[in-house]
């Protein structure tokens, strides 16, 4: 993950800067002395976590998360003050708060929570991109229709027309193969002639030239033979 | 008066001698700027930026393991919310002490 710190105190830049590099999980250090060159810098590079000062001249650490709160970054402020941590919590993306000179063992502490919340929030994304991923929209007759790609036996170019073969039906949609094929999985789904894509899930048998699937029978390529293979668990 | 000392900066590089004298000598340099902004802040009567310097030294206070003097210059920086100096000797022996200290390190 990317870090920034931003402190007008050089000597604490130096120390934060310094005890970040204990985390393998901090791949890089960015140190600022104003909140400004941060902003500027954020515009142009993802930063996941800042320690951030609170009592800094002309634009402050709280000056420097209002103008940012929509942004996916997690916050450490650490400030010589004691007694801002309740303002300073009021903003979601804060993790903890320390007060100067810096506990080493709550430094520690509190970096080891917020790399735990980014895994966590970024695992998350992950999982709901995989959500997004697992089915396509289909236009029939001008209505939009959903098919999950576990419910996709073949898919059968048919001239200007794809048919989609399901466990229930066959959908015939006017589209290409190529066209389909990008929206696809490529972990489940394969190209197995230059008019089939087949659900891998779904091969019931292997011979010479064709394959099976729910007594479908489809032609294997030559050419593709091997690469089918690789992608099957044999014995 | 409690004496300064490097246990925090010790403690924070970890043997690593290198880190140790960057630390060291930004904060020698910082903190001869920072006292030379808060005496002329002083001068002026200019008690916001009194406040703001008395904030950055505090740290630094704190970097030496002075704790007493530590909660010296936070009930020093309250005061000067109210213009109020009856703290300011006590602040000026305390920068003396850490002048000091800091000239003699390498």
């Amino acid at each position: 993950m990317n870090c920034a710190v931003i402190d007008d105190e050089i000597t604490s830049l130096e120390i934060i800067g310094g005890l970040c590099k204990r985390y393998e999980d901090i791949k890089t250090v960015n140190l600022f002395s104003s909140p400004i060159d941060c902003i500027k810098f954020m515009n142009k590079t993802p930063v996941d976590l800042i320690f951030l000062d609170i009592h800094m001249p002309n634009f402050d650490g709280f000056d420097f998360l209002e103008t940012l709160n929509k942004n996916n970054f997690k916050a450490i402020l650490i400030t010589s003050d004691k007694n801002q941590a309740i303002k300073a919590f009021k903003f979601d993306c804060v993790v903890d708060y320390i007060v100067k000179p810096i506990d080493l063992n709550y430094f520690d502490l509190a970096v080891k929570k917020a790399i735990s919340q980014i895994s966590n929030e970024n695992f998350e994304k992950d999982n709901n991109k995989k959500i997004l991923d697992n089915h396509i929209f289909i236009n029939i007759n001008k209505r939009l229709i959903k098919i999950n790609f576990d419910e996709m036996l073949v898919i059968k170019a048919n001239g200007d027309y794809v048919n989609i073969l399901t466990k229930t039906k066959t959908h015939i949609v006017h589209t290409t193969l190529k066209s389909i094929e990008s929206k696809l999985t490529k972990d489940y789904f394969f190209k197995c002639h230059r008019s089939y894509i087949v659900n891998l899930k779904f091969i019931d048998e292997i011979e010479e030239n064709s394959l099976i699937i729910k007594k479908h029978i489809i032609p294997v390529g030559k050419s593709v033979r091997q690469n089918l293979f690789q992608k099957l668990n044999l014995l | 008066m409690e004496s300064p000392n490097l246990n925090f900066f010790q403690k924070l590089s970890n043997g690593d001698h290198q880190f140790m004298m960057r630390l060291t000598n930004t904060l020698k340099m910082e903190f001869a700027n920072d006292k030379n902004i808060y005496l002329d802040a002083l001068d002026q009567k200019d008690f916001k930026k009194m406040k703001f310097m008395v904030h950055r030294i505090k740290h630094k206070v704190g970097l030496l393991g002075l704790t007493k003097s530590y909660n010296i210059v936070i009930e020093y920086e309250n005061d000067l919310i109210d213009k109020d100096l009856k703290l300011k000797d006590k602040f000026l022996l305390i920068l003396n002490t850490m002048t000091k200290y800091l000239e003699k390190l390498n």
